[in-house]
């Protein structure tokens, strides 16, 4: 991947497509466990990539590319949030493009909206796309400590909704 | 159980919807015609600027091909920075004489800082200093200069740049009660040269670290810099940014270059007797021409208020330059002095060495 963002850096658009694309599911997760719908999340993740793309040069360490772009993401996807809120009533938005999904995006989409809003993300990270704590705290500007908490809390939580099945 | 229900669902391959995908297309189609990058055909495509007044360097490294750096303008507290220039944040202390545990003497002379008054720092560099803050972010690595100034009269310069890497730079890379790099440790080599075409084109200098405004893993530094040889300050530097390993080998090095500046004047000052040039007097420096630099052991400015800044007095044990270069042979040497402190050039009475004094007019 080094290589990669070396020769995207310099430059050359396919290294930079290949390095997104390598990513693109998890972008994709990521941006739904804060969206209500797939139009926003397609919004976040191409706002995402053209940041980093612009800042692709001021990434001080390719090994956490990963994380890094997380974490413009997760900005991305708190200012559509916000813009939502004050603009469009959530009950108002329309799906636009909407395919059927396949069976494994309904149980993701599904596990994730059982989940409490508040550490939806941290879960996901950790769980879903293997984050380390202290990548996660990086990703999400938050404390080491506080994403520990975070994942003690989510447990319990989804432990009661699961045995409640 | 539910842990496992956890890593299966959360991390399982997912189809990314249409909408997606599509958005995504658009977005590199955008990119592409917007930065007008090629497609690579072999060889890897010079990226065009996205930053205003970019410049481009080439960093060098070992047993990989040579790819571009682009210099990017950044917005930075001026004022801080130009307080930094002049001393800021860098510490005075006394004079000490002292034996390691291996009998080598070690000495420090006194050295005296003075309040940055940033009114007056504004009023005499102002016109000389950069429109921007400059940066490259090299590696892990991210270099930024903040600001310089440069006067060709007394060859003569100050650069505050910032260095910043996560985990720092090797414990015990800096001595923050002096302000001072341990080279055994910080491995960074940073040299300035100047861009025009002169004999000698690399600048001597001293690295002081701004400790109040510097952290483990961001250095801001102050480089006072001399050359002889009559550079100009409107052609600009170029800085060697080298990473060297633990044997001293150069891991890295970059390119880089700095915009030509104006230069801070100099005021001209003669001697008495023979009315000839003696010495060149700036707000950062002094050039002193002299039979040998190391028969200098005092100079000082008096001013018009009354006060005074002893530059250097040898019998008392003080040392209140940044840098001091010599060059040429005796009896014909010129003295380089960076102050440490910013000096204003139209309230200096009178320069005074070893006891000869000169009147500024």
């Amino acid at each position: 991947m080094q290589a990669l963002i070396q020769r995207a850096v310099s430059g050359d658009s396919d290294a930079f497509v290949t390095l997104i694309e390598a990513q693109k599911v998890t972008l994709y997760k990521v941006a739904r466990s804060y969206l209500h719908n797939d139009a926003d999340a397609a919004d976040a993740i191409s706002e995402t990539v053209l940041a980093c793309f612009e800042k692709l040069n001021t990434l001080r360490q390719p090994q956490y590319f990963r994380t890094w772009l997380v974490r413009i993401l997760i900005h991305k996807c708190q200012d559509i949030l916000q813009e939502r809120r004050r603009s469009v009533p959530l009950e108002e938005l329309v799906q636009v493009g909407y395919t059927e999904p396949g069976h494994a995006r309904v149980e993701f989409l599904a596990l994730l909206d059982s989940l409490d809003e508040k550490y939806r993300t941290v879960l996901l990270l950790y769980y879903g796309e293997g984050f380390k704590v202290r990548e996660i705290a990086q990703a999400m500007d938050m404390k080491e400590e506080t994403v520990k908490t975070h994942l003690k809390r989510a447990r319990a939580g989804f432990k009661l909704a699961y045995e409640a099945e | 159980m539910e842990e496992q229900k956890l890593y299966e669902c959360l991390g399982q391959a997912l189809e990314v919807p249409d909408v997606v995908n599509q958005k995504l297309e658009q977005t590199y189609d955008k990119l592409t015609r917007r930065k007008g990058l090629e497609k690579p055909h072999g060889r890897p495509a010079v990226r065009t600027a996205l930053i205003a007044a970019a410049a481009i360097a080439v960093l060098c490294v070992t047993a990989t091909a040579a790819y571009y750096l682009v210099r990017q303008n950044v917005e930075v507290d001026m004022p801080q920075t130009v307080q930094g220039l002049v001393g800021q944040g860098q510490p005075s202390w006394e004079r000490m004489e002292v034996y390691d545990e291996a009998g080598h003497l070690i000495y420090w002379p006194r050295r005296d800082m003075a309040q940055v008054d940033e009114g007056q720092a504004q009023a005499l560099l102002g016109d000389c200093l950069p429109g921007s803050g400059y940066r490259w972010q090299i590696e892990d690595y991210s270099f930024t200069v903040e600001g310089y100034v440069l006067d060709e009269h007394t060859g003569t310069a100050k650069i505050y740049y910032v260095v910043e890497r996560p985990g720092g730079f090797g414990a015990d890379a800096v001595d923050w009660e002096r302000g001072f790099l341990n080279y055994a440790v910080y491995k960074l080599d940073i040299t300035f040269s100047a861009l025009s075409d002169v004999e000698t084109d690399w600048f001597g200098s001293h690295t002081f670290v701004d400790v109040s405004r510097s952290t483990e893993e961001k250095l801001c530094l102050v480089e006072s810099a001399a050359r002889d040889g009559g550079w100009r300050a409107e052609d600009g530097l170029h800085i060697d940014f080298t990473v060297r390993g633990e044997d001293g080998e150069a891991l890295l090095t970059a390119g880089l270059e700095l915009p030509g500046l104006k230069s801070l004047p100099a005021q001209s000052v003669s001697d008495p007797a023979s009315g000839a040039p003696v010495l060149e007097l700036s707000a950062i420096g002094l050039a002193l021409k002299c039979t040998d630099i190391d028969q200098v052991d005092n100079i000082t400015l008096d001013f018009a208020d009354g006060s005074r800044y002893v530059v250097q007095d040898s019998a008392s044990g003080l040392d209140n330059r940044d840098y001091a270069l010599g060059t040429g042979e005796s009896p014909d040497m010129v003295l380089q002095v960076v102050f440490n402190r910013l000096v204003d050039p139209s309230q200096v009475t009178a320069v005074t060495v070893d006891g000869q004094r000169y009147a500024v007019s």
